[in-house]
């Protein structure tokens, strides 16, 4: 596939999906409003926020298993949103999903072996797969034997089925791996074995990551920057670095705040944020910012007003009262991280 | 070495009885692989108002330990549980289903991880809460009505006279939880058992749902053994810790010294694991998998996974052994660095 030399490899313009509901009192779910991203070669950028933000929504949207309703996303120089269908199958194989659970998503009749060959002649065609051989160059890229070829999904675990979804999602040779919360379905230490999987692909592979995940740490120790969802929409987008550290959205501060901090010192002494409530219902998001309900720094302007997704410094904010970086107290920072192991978070 | 005993954390200056006392608790479970000891030589001591944090990777036997100790072990699964948990004079583990009955929802209540798995589809959210109440003693109707009120306020619900007609579907997740945490302080209990109370929720609904458990505490004094397999939650929450592997305690500290001065090499990856919002320390896997502990056990269970791992620990499984005052750590390399230093200090 021939792409543009300049400009990013992905590009979602203005996105919205409506999920119309059913039955006469039911109301429509705006699940993207107006979400526009970009996604650039090799790059790692993660995508947060709580349950029915929409992250997978979007996610879903970007590989086009969900039709948008508006907007446009532009991937090799084509708007897949609006081509036709069976054009789409060609372009899909640059594009590759990894899904939350694998036991969902493999057949379980079929060996990983199959299912791997599937995905190979799926993108090369019946001849040319490289057989298997590049089979168990696959397994080998996340970590596992190829001894794995001949078992069936039932006989691995949680954690290893997930590493043969992410090679799945390899052997079409992607351009973009969407990960849609792939290790939040896993035991602490299997997490951080795909964690350190992903991390070797990220070095040894070109293909761009879009890492979906409610788990801040998560997209902290994987991508390079982080967009932040609320009901929908984009409210912060910048070096996840940066953003940790010194968050501009309250929403963003509130999410950060609320994980807890493996250091008991520290119990009490942090300016936690406590945010009241929940997510309002999503068919009925409130006027203005949708997070004024909830924000401790809402005026009358954010009850009246949405604010736009605009540019502080290096970041996107949506807010019309961000968070100067002085109002912030200091991160809990790695100055003096060798103090002990459980300095962690 | 099965069935070793030995008492964690028990402070012999401790002024307090402690509320609940488990000793050597260990549960065999029958499954098609053969018997798996699931828990084995579990001991310690609760003290009224104390958070006891309970911490391990998936099949370390954390929720197995607490099901065990109330009593909802699956019977057509277990083989046998043996030991003691004695609760206010009486052994929890040698109940009759009768004396069970008036026990739990009572004194000893719990907490699941999914509350929508574990309330009535089929009834009213203040019904439930005010089945546990005249389940244990004789309320006037209007009180008991006003009592559930007042319980679904304490846990946060928003408009509880309102609320006690919903039904479990109509409620989130965060909301569901609330319930059960509702339900599990109705009595006024002295232990809560809250096994993941908030593994299944957003993070900022978990530290919602972490001050309710807190509140709830203040206002029962109840203790709680909280498991949980999320560090921060034990490092914000608990008082005490135990780090559970392959069934056993393989080490228990004050959640200040396990935190500052982890000893056992497990505790110490199980910490590396966890990925961190700040510094550029990448979480770091423990290599191989967690034990299914189906045969009687050579020596120590992670010594397969064990970066210290010496001769001696395939061969003799090493028992609990204070590194100082209430912190003991079942692990031969930290009790070969202490035999280490007392020797230097003893040539010095």
């Amino acid at each position: 596939m021939s792409l543009p030399d300049e400009g990013p490899l992905l590009v979602v313009d203005d996105v919205s999906v409506v999920y119309r509901g059913r039955g006469p009192r039911a109301a429509d779910v705006r699940a993207v409003d107006g979400a526009s991203l970009s996604l650039d070669v090799r790059e790692a950028v993660g995508l947060v926020g709580e349950s029915g933000c929409g992250k997978s929504t979007l996610a879903r949207t970007i590989v086009r298993l969900q039709e948008p309703d508006r907007g446009a996303i532009r991937f090799g120089g084509v708007d897949i949103a609006h081509v036709p269908r069976r054009r789409l199958r060609r372009l899909r194989r640059g594009l590759a999903l990894v899904f939350q659970d694998p036991s969902t998503s493999f057949n379980p009749r079929i060996t990983i072996e199959g299912s791997l060959l599937e995905a190979l002649q799926a993108t090369h065609g019946r001849a040319g797969t490289g057989g298997t051989q590049r089979i168990v160059e696959l397994l080998d890229l996340v970590g596992l034997g190829e001894e794995v070829a001949a078992r069936y999904p039932h006989q691995l675990s949680g954690g290893q089925l997930q590493r043969v979804s992410i090679a799945r999602a390899l052997a079409c040779e992607p351009r973009i791996v969407v990960l849609d919360e792939p290790v939040s379905a896993l035991d602490v230490s299997v997490q951080a074995q795909l964690l350190e999987v992903l991390a070797r692909l990220r070095a040894g592979t070109e293909a761009a990551f879009l890492l979906i995940a409610h788990d801040l740490a998560v997209v902290r120790q994987v991508c390079d920057r982080v967009l932040v969802m609320y009901l929908g929409r984009i409210v912060e987008e910048g070096l996840t670095r940066e953003v940790f550290a010194a968050p501009h959205h309250p929403y963003t501060q509130a999410l950060l705040s609320a994980v807890p901090v493996a250091d008991p010192s520290q119990r009490g002494s942090k300016d936690r944020i406590r945010l009241p409530g929940e997510l309002p219902d999503p068919s009925a998001v409130p006027p203005g910012c949708p997070f004024h309900p909830r924000c401790w720094r809402a005026s009358e302007r954010c009850r009246e007003e949405a604010p736009q997704l605009l540019p502080i410094g290096p970041r996107r904010v949506a807010c019309h009262h961000p968070l100067a970086v002085d109002d912030l107290p200091a991160p809990p920072d790695a100055t003096d991280k060798d103090r002990s192991p459980a300095r962690v978070r | 070495m099965l069935g070793a005993t030995s008492t964690v954390g028990q402070h012999p200056t401790d002024p307090v009885d402690p509320v609940l006392s488990v000793r050597d608790l260990s549960t065999t479970l029958r499954t098609g692989q053969g018997d798996v000891h699931a828990v084995r030589g579990v001991s310690f001591d609760l003290a009224p108002g104390e958070v006891l944090g309970v911490v391990g990777e998936s099949g370390a036997g954390k929720s197995m330990l607490l099901l065990s100790i109330a009593g909802l072990a699956p019977a057509s699964i277990v083989r046998s549980i043996e030991g003691a948990a004695l609760l206010g004079g009486r052994d929890l583990l040698r109940l009759t289903p009768r004396q069970r009955q008036r026990v739990l929802g009572h004194e000893l209540t719990m907490i699941f991880q999914d509350p929508g798995t574990t309330l009535n589809p089929l009834m009213a959210v203040g019904d439930q809460i005010a089945e546990v109440i005249t389940n244990h003693a004789a309320v006037p109707r209007r009180q008991l009505w006003a009592r559930v009120i007042r319980l679904l306020d304490t846990v946060g619900i928003p408009a509880a006279a309102r609320r006690v007609d919903d039904y479990p579907h109509q409620l989130s997740g965060g909301m569901r939880q609330r319930v059960g945490i509702a339900i599990a302080i109705a009595n006024e209990p002295k232990v809560i058992l809250a096994d993941e109370p908030t593994t299944a929720l957003d993070v900022t609904i978990q530290a919602q749902i972490l001050d309710v458990l807190a509140e709830a505490r203040a206002r029962t004094g109840a203790a709680t053994i909280l498991v949980t397999h999320d560090l921060g939650v034990i490092a914000e929450v608990a008082d005490r810790v135990l780090v559970m592997y392959g069934g056993r305690v393989q080490e228990s500290a004050s959640v200040g010294t396990l935190f500052e001065d982890p000893r056992h090499p497990y505790s110490l990856a199980l910490m590396s694991c966890q990925p961190r919002l700040h510094g550029d320390e990448p979480a770091r896997s423990i290599p191989g998998s967690p034990p299914n502990v189906t045969e009687a056990v050579v020596g120590c269970v992670f010594a397969p996974r064990c970066s210290r791992r010496m001769s001696m620990c395939l061969e003799i499984e090493p028992e609990l052994e204070p590194v100082e005052p209430g912190h003991p750590v079942a692990c031969h390399a930290v009790n070969a660095d202490l035999a280490g230093e007392r020797t230097d200090v003893a040539a010095r």
